[in-house]
């Protein structure tokens, strides 16, 4: 068991670091002086030079990832050029405002998600079956920006019963809060419901169809028994591992609806970031979405390992 | 096989395909139709995609104007029809480089394990922690946007669902005799690899392949509406809901119209691209 969780941890390791390769790489291909972006096309060359130096834009790429590293284990993440502010302070103010709309999406869909494909395999063929289809189908297929224009349009401008846009934190005014998360978290979370009911389903129906099923039936054990003792435990474990890959959703959130809805969250400094060629802001934000992420797969891999020697043997 | 075994086979794969009811002749015309539409576009409607008419903005649909007209003067109509064009072009050509990359690299990560392959998927695991429209919005900043451009975002982008799918697949075919002997007599890497495992590969590419397309025209008019895909004058459907968004309380049709296309033929590609699997490779039902 120990040499199983060893050898997950080392590769685990191991994404990471490509992960820190990868987001460092995507910014320095970028076209672009960051320093003459951000200082204007009006500043002389002698400032925009000292800014490269005190920027360290004129090392040699290894060392500029070698001292990006360095001050991520220091805890000393570098400046925003854009902004002027410390990257760490940053990112201490947009996280919890993703958080506030991401950990909610992720619980109403992974409840709606698995309640619906449940049911849906249970009533299989049945016209309650072929509404929950058809709206997962509607609901995978429906662009995200468009569905919060929309929505944007009939309650906020139209029946004016919920505000167009913005965030406000839960802790000063709950109310208007959850008034401006609505649509949202509506956004965010309809694609992802309608995948986890669609694999639900799938699994269900797979599950369903198996010797040891059959055989708690035959022993006359009650059906619903069967399904929620039985049928549901094996059904749900590829289910969390979709869940746990959205991780990196929730906590880099969704560009487009902080987009659309203006939220001043993780992904808009991103995208602003990326714009404005903010190498440290951008490096660090993707490196800790990726983190996290990597972090719950672990967790969720060791906790099958755990429960299932099969997985732990599989693994080596 | 005899001719008539085949021919039922053939027949069963059609009843297969059009078991889930009629929304599957729906979505297969609405498919047709939007190939006919991007192909066609020059010919179906009398305006070109960037006329504009200055005296004539916001006007509402009518017979000249079947869906009005925008804050230009264009018309909305053949701007869908020329948009049809964009997603078509980007998701076939960002498809087929998916396919020809991702196979390659999940067969060789399956057949040769060791060091190339670990590194190929310890890659493909790396790029799927990483969120996925910053990298691509990074990229399509980095390559400039433009078909080409936007085309290979979306093929990197799509590139680790075919890399894993293929992978699989050739770690259980490769136990297969056929496979374990073909060194034996003599045949390299790179025969066993086009000549035993890709063709077993196939049916479960183009069932990849047809469902992927729908995921690549949302992705590509995702790309458009953040204004970092296909720019400006070429009409995209995101990008024509992100510039009618600006009027939206003026002409909501601006902005409501292009995103009903995307959902119409992302919705229709699913449900093709699903029917196609239950009958060309029913073992993939669910995994996919």
């Amino acid at each position: 068991m120990g040499k199983f969780i060893l050898r997950r941890l080392g590769i685990s390791l191991i994404i990471v670091f490509l992960v820190s390769l990868f987001a460092f790489s995507l910014m320095h291909i970028l076209p672009g002086d960051p320093a003459r972006l951000a200082l204007g096309e009006e500043a002389s060359e002698e400032d925009v030079q000292a800014l490269r130096e005190e920027l360290n834009l004129d090392k040699p790429l290894p060392v500029q990832y070698w001292l990006w590293i360095k001050g991520l284990f220091t805890g000393d993440m570098g400046y925003s050029i854009i902004y002027n502010r410390s990257v760490k302070e940053m990112l201490t103010e947009k996280i919890p405002r993703t958080l506030s709309l991401g950990i909610p999406s992720l619980i109403i869909s992974s409840v709606l998600g698995i309640t619906f494909g449940v049911l849906s395999a249970i009533k299989r063929g049945k016209w309650i079956d072929q509404l929950i289809t058809f709206l997962a189908t509607l609901g995978a297929g429906t662009p995200v920006f468009w569905i919060g224009i929309i929505l944007m349009y009939f309650f906020g401008v139209k029946l004016r019963i919920l505000p167009i846009s913005g965030w406000t934190s839960p802790a000063v005014d709950f109310t208007k809060y959850v008034r401006q998360a609505l649509m949202p978290v509506f956004c965010l979370s309809l694609h992802l419901t309608a995948s986890i009911s669609r694999q639900t389903r799938a699994n269900m129906l797979d599950v369903v169809n198996q010797d040891y099923i059959r055989t708690c039936r035959a022993n006359g054990i009650n059906e619903r028994s069967v399904i929620f003792r039985h049928a549901l435990r094996n059904t749900l474990i590829p289910i969390i591992t979709i869940i746990a890959l959205q991780i990196r959703q929730v906590i880099g959130g969704s560009l487009m609806v902080e987009q659309v809805f203006n939220i001043p969250g993780i992904g808009l400094m991103v995208k602003q970031g990326i714009m404005g060629r903010d190498y440290l802001v951008v490096q660090s934000s993707v490196l800790i979405i990726s983190l996290v992420t990597t972090v719950c797969n672990v967790f969720v891999d060791i906790l099958y390992g755990l429960v299932n020697p099969q997985i732990r043997k599989s693994w080596g | 096989m005899d001719k008539n075994m085949r021919k039922s086979a053939f027949r069963n794969t059609l009843r297969v395909f059009f078991a889930r009811g009629p929304i599957v002749i729906i979505c297969s015309v609405i498919v047709l139709l939007f190939f006919f539409a991007a192909i066609f576009a020059p010919i179906l409607t009398p305006y070109t995609e960037t006329q504009q008419d200055l005296l004539n903005t916001f006007a509402k649909p009518s017979g000249t104007h079947l869906f009005g007209t925008d804050s230009l003067g264009r018309d909305v109509f053949t701007r869908i029809l020329y948009g049809a064009r964009v997603s078509l072009i980007t998701s076939l050509i960002s498809s087929v480089l998916a396919l020809v990359v991702g196979s390659f690299l999940g067969m060789v990560a399956g057949y040769l394990e060791g060091a190339v392959g670990q590194l190929i998927m310890r890659i493909t695991d790396a790029q799927l922690s990483l969120p996925p429209l910053i990298v691509s919005m990074t990229l399509a900043t980095a390559l400039g946007g433009g078909i080409w451009g936007v085309s290979i975002v979306i093929a990197i982008s799509i590139l680790p669902t075919y890399v894993r799918m293929v992978n699989g697949l050739v770690l259980t075919i490769k136990n297969n005799d056929f496979v374990v002997v073909a060194p034996l007599v003599g045949q390299t890497s790179f025969q066993v690899l086009y000549k035993h495992l890709f063709p077993n590969c196939f049916p479960s590419l183009i069932v990849l392949f047809t469902m992927n397309l729908g995921g690549a025209i949302m992705l590509e008019s995702s790309l458009s509406f953040l204004g970092i895909g296909i720019t400006a004058p070429v009409p995209a459907w995101g990008s024509m809901v992100s510039d009618g968004y600006q009027y939206l309380f003026k002409a909501p049709s601006l902005a409501i119209v292009p995103g009903i296309f995307v959902m119409l033929t992302v919705i229709a590609f699913n449900i093709v691209g699903d029917s196609l699997r239950d009958s060309l490779d029913p073992r993939l039902r669910g995994k996919l």
